[in-house]
């Protein structure tokens, strides 16, 4: 009970952080800090718990006894915060689906006439954002007046690319 | 329960990962690309079945008490939905993502391309017909003499679910703030 006990404990401790730090610092990078403060929780968590074990206090009970117990844990705390983090992308970006829907939502019974729907849903709201977004993750760069992928962005859609050739698909047009 | 069963038992969501991806990737093929969803789901179910055979055995014989045990169980059974949802987001990943498409299309441009260029291969016209499509056909939205109307609102609650998580963490419910 101690291990799923401890994993819980670190994932709630590392989001009330993040809402801490959302409302104060406001970091640039949100991915990047995500990923620092789940680390930097459980660390903490573990030191404390490994701490608190050896000299007796009650929160020794939560830190994991021997390498497997270690590695379970540290198998769900690094899986979790990975899956927080990818879902974490999901609400900071508007995806086009959620903005479509509530979009016709608003327009209440009467409707929306189809029209003023691709004049709401232009490339300023949809398009414009993604390619801001790829300029700060230094995917790509400007080069006079023209948009280039780096090598980070190479890297990026190799990763894909490797599973779609595992599973057959041509990489364009998907 | 002896040093080699709590290994097992800690690598069971790793092997169940191996497990899905393998049936994932072959059910994919052999039924010749045509349900990628459903190789997701078989592929997920095969993976599962393994973890949950290895977490069992190694407990039956392990000796711990049933809350111990369960809690364990319910551990690996975390780890293994958190993979298997990392894995469907990769999937994802190479089809809709909007980001990982646009870098495509300029990895095929050796001189790159201007924004202009970029959205006459990339656009919203397309994303919104193809996204409406799915919408119609999953009847989440109907249309009537030409106005969209909202149909099952499993989409739309999951929507205003996501808006209300956007308020929480980022203090606006919209990226652009001009939709809503």
């Amino acid at each position: 009970m101690h291990l799923l006990t401890s994993g819980m404990g670190i994932l709630f401790a590392a989001i009330l952080v993040q809402l801490i730090m959302w409302k104060t610092l406001n970091p640039r990078r949100h991915t990047k800090a995500l990923c620092e403060i789940f680390a930097a929780v459980t660390v903490l968590w573990l030191s404390l718990a490994g701490y608190g074990c050896a000299v007796g206090w009650p929160i020794g009970w939560l830190s994991p006894h021997g390498l497997a117990e270690y590695m379970q844990l540290m198998f769900f705390v690094g899986s979790t915060s990975v899956m927080y983090i990818l879902s974490y992308s999901g609400i900071e970006a508007d995806s086009p689906s959620l903005v479509m829907v509530l979009t016709i939502a608003d327009a209440g019974d009467e409707g929306l006439p189809e029209d003023s729907f691709f004049e709401k849903l232009n490339d300023d709201v949809l398009v414009r954002p993604r390619v801001n977004d790829l300029f700060r993750d230094g995917h790509i760069v400007e080069d006079g007046g023209r948009l280039k992928i780096t090598a980070k962005g190479r890297g990026l859609i190799s990763i894909v690319g490797f599973y779609r050739k595992a599973l057959g698909v041509e990489m364009r047009g998907g | 329960m002896t040093v080699e069963t709590a290994y097992l038992l800690a690598l069971s969501p790793v092997a169940g990962t191996l497990i899905n991806v393998i049936a994932q990737v072959a059910i994919y093929r052999i039924t010749g690309f045509q349900a990628l969803l459903k190789s997701i789901v078989a592929g997920f179910t095969c993976g599962a079945l393994v973890m949950l055979c290895m977490d069992i055995s190694v407990l039956y014989h392990g000796g711990r008490n049933m809350l111990d045990a369960a809690s364990l169980v319910l551990m690996n059974l975390g780890t293994f939905g958190a993979i298997g949802f990392c894995y469907f987001t990769y999937i994802n990943l190479g089809t809709t993502a909007r980001r990982i498409r646009m870098l495509i299309e300029l990895d095929s441009s050796p001189d790159g391309l201007t924004y202009e260029e970029l959205l006459l291969i990339y656009n919203s016209k397309g994303m919104v017909d193809q996204r409406l499509k799915r919408l119609l056909d999953s009847n989440q939205i109907v249309r009537r003499e030409g106005r969209l109307y909202i149909g099952v609102p499993f989409v739309l609650m999951l929507s205003r679910f996501i808006v209300w998580l956007k308020i929480i963490f980022l203090g606006k419910a919209s990226e652009t703030d001009n939709i809503r």
